[in-house]
């Protein structure tokens, strides 16, 4: 029997590798080729690439991808700038540092779902911030309670979204901080830079660049997840990931395929914050 | 303690703990009227519809998901796991592109594509059908975890047992799958976790037809039904921070975990 060449095996085993490697895609892949037949047209017995540009054009899609952003970017934000201020704020090895940096990775476990349902009961006009504000003679009635909840200005969802994501955020920031290098900042203050420089020249540029990459997943996150949208989001604009879900179960034409439309452009604002934060040459 | 450090602690434990305190309250709270700082009572009417009713079946169900969309998951991200962290660069790359594509893109439009894959095969509406969808999310996040698993095994020792004469199969029953035990059922704890708190896959998928208890809770949250999506909420928390705290208690004796 012929033994094979030596350079065409080393090939062939790496070909059955790399299929091996791309298995994960698969369905995935699978899942938005579907979505572009779909979006283009495809249900209707028409498929288009124009289809897939008018569908993706439309403006109601747009005004909730970007609510949807902005909030995805405020929460992101406000969840990066709390879990900098634990890591800096709760640097030491003394048990309150522990204590408070066990609290704020205490919603890392806590399912979206759960999240909402924390959120409903504490941002309602009858829920517990309204009832500790009443027993303090804020406010009589509970109408009286600023509208937190299924409001345009996404307050409720922006606070639900932060607090779940700072346990995530504020575990990554304090692991960064702990590996820091203290010879950094002695050696800066050595050469006369106040404490607040230090913190601000120094530590902060370090810590920013180990923690991008979990932002930047956050906000990927933040910005598809459905289940705060759908407990917590308005009616008018509709958070993208329930425009998605609410076009996918309507019974009227077409609606599927805006439907898929709409999944293609989700993914693709997820995908462009991963290859924006990946490009290449980036430090 | 400084005095801002204090009241920072003092409102970070406020912040972290008062939802939490929301649920249980409504879990095990009797009536509970505006501006009631407290319920009426307690009671554990709620939990009773745990063992029948809408929620006993839920849970069975998500149970049921949850382990096989991870031991499914599992069984195919060890050897994708080891071909990555084993391949060349390139190998590499797309694999780990490939394990990271299903967790990059929002659950919600992964669900809307894998739809009508679903229904085109015959597996949509289907417990089947939600177990192979939760089985795609979990199996980008093992075959992550496994490609750090394999580049902390020494190819040396396969290459070891194979000179031994060990065969290929003798080799993974004898040397691999000992190594591996521990990662292994964190793999298959990892992946329930991914499965059980899905809310996406298993609404379009199972198209209302699969009832599992993140749906459940969902449903309750909008029902405005408070304390049966309390008592929902705190069972779907309950193996996420039992994962929690054994993987805390597991760092701290293998010196893993600071602080």
């Amino acid at each position: 029997m012929a033994t094979p060449h030596p350079r065409r095996a080393v090939k062939q085993t790496s070909r059955w590798t790399l299929l091996i490697a791309a298995i994960p895609a698969v369905p995935a892949l699978a899942g938005l080729a579907w979505s572009v037949w779909a979006a283009g047209g495809g249900l209707e017995g028409a498929f288009a690439g124009r289809t897939i540009l008018a569908r993706v054009a439309e403006p109601l899609l747009w005004r909730s991808a970007a609510w949807s952003l902005t909030i995805a970017l405020v929460a992101t934000a406000l969840a990066t700038g709390l879990a900098i201020a634990i890591a800096l704020g709760y640097r030491g090895a003394a048990s309150h540092d522990r204590v408070a940096r066990s609290l704020a990775a205490l919603p890392l476990p806590v399912p979206p779902l759960v999240v909402g349902l924390g959120a409903v009961l504490l941002l309602s006009q009858s829920g517990v911030l309204a009832r500790v504000a009443a027993a303090f003679g804020w406010i009589a009635a509970p109408v009286e309670m600023p509208i937190l909840l299924h409001d345009a200005r996404g307050l409720g969802l922006i606070a639900a979204l932060a607090w779940k994501e700072v346990g995530f955020l504020s575990l990554v920031a304090c692991s960064i901080v702990a590996q820091l290098d203290p010879e950094l900042a002695a050696s800066a203050r050595t050469l006369g830079m106040p404490s607040r420089a230090v913190t601000r020249r120094v530590v902060l540029p370090l810590l920013w660049r180990g923690l991008a990459p979990s932002v930047v997943a956050v906000l990927v996150f933040v910005l598809g997840n459905y289940e705060l949208a759908a407990l917590l989001g308005p009616a008018d604009p509709l958070p993208l990931a329930v425009s998605i879900a609410e076009r996918s179960r309507d019974a009227a034409p077409g609606a599927l395929g805006e439907a898929h439309a709409a999944a293609l452009l989700a993914t693709l604002l997820a995908l462009l914050a991963v290859v924006v934060h990946e490009r290449p040459g980036r430090r | 303690m400084t005095r801002p450090a204090r009241l920072g602690t003092i409102v970070l434990a406020i912040a972290a703990l008062l939802p939490l305190a929301a649920l249980v309250i409504t879990a095990f709270g009797t009536t509970w009227f505006y501006p009631a700082l407290l319920p009426a009572g307690w009671t554990l009417e709620g939990w009773t519809v745990v063992g029948g009713g809408r929620l006993g079946p839920a849970v069975a169900t998500s149970l049921a998901i949850g382990s096989a969309a991870s031991l499914l998951a599992t069984v195919a991200a060890v050897p994708i796991g080891r071909a990555i962290a084993r391949g060349d660069r390139l190998v590499a790359r797309i694999g780990t592109g490939a394990a990271f594509l299903p967790i990059a893109i929002p659950p919600i439009a992964l669900a809307t594509g894998l739809q009508l894959l679903a229904l085109r095969t015959g597996v949509g509406g289907t417990v089947v059908g939600v177990v192979l969808a939760h089985a795609v999310p979990a199996l980008g996040y093992l075959t992550l975890f496994f490609v750090g698993i394999f580049r902390g095994v020494d190819p040396e020792i396969e290459s070891a047992a194979h000179t031994l004469g060990l065969s290929p199969r003798a080799a993974w029953r004898h040397v691999l799958l000992p190594l591996l035990r521990r990662p292994l059922v964190e793999a298959l704890l990892l992946g329930f976790l991914v499965s059980w708190a899905q809310v996406p896959l298993t609404l379009l998928i199972g198209g209302g037809a699969v009832r599992t208890l993140a749906t459940e809770l969902l449903a309750y949250v909008q029902a405005g039904q408070d304390r049966l999506a309390a008592v929902s909420a705190l069972l779907l928390l309950l193996p996420a921070l039992l994962a929690l705290g054994a993987s805390r208690r597991l760092a701290r004796t293998t010196g893993t975990l600071a602080g």
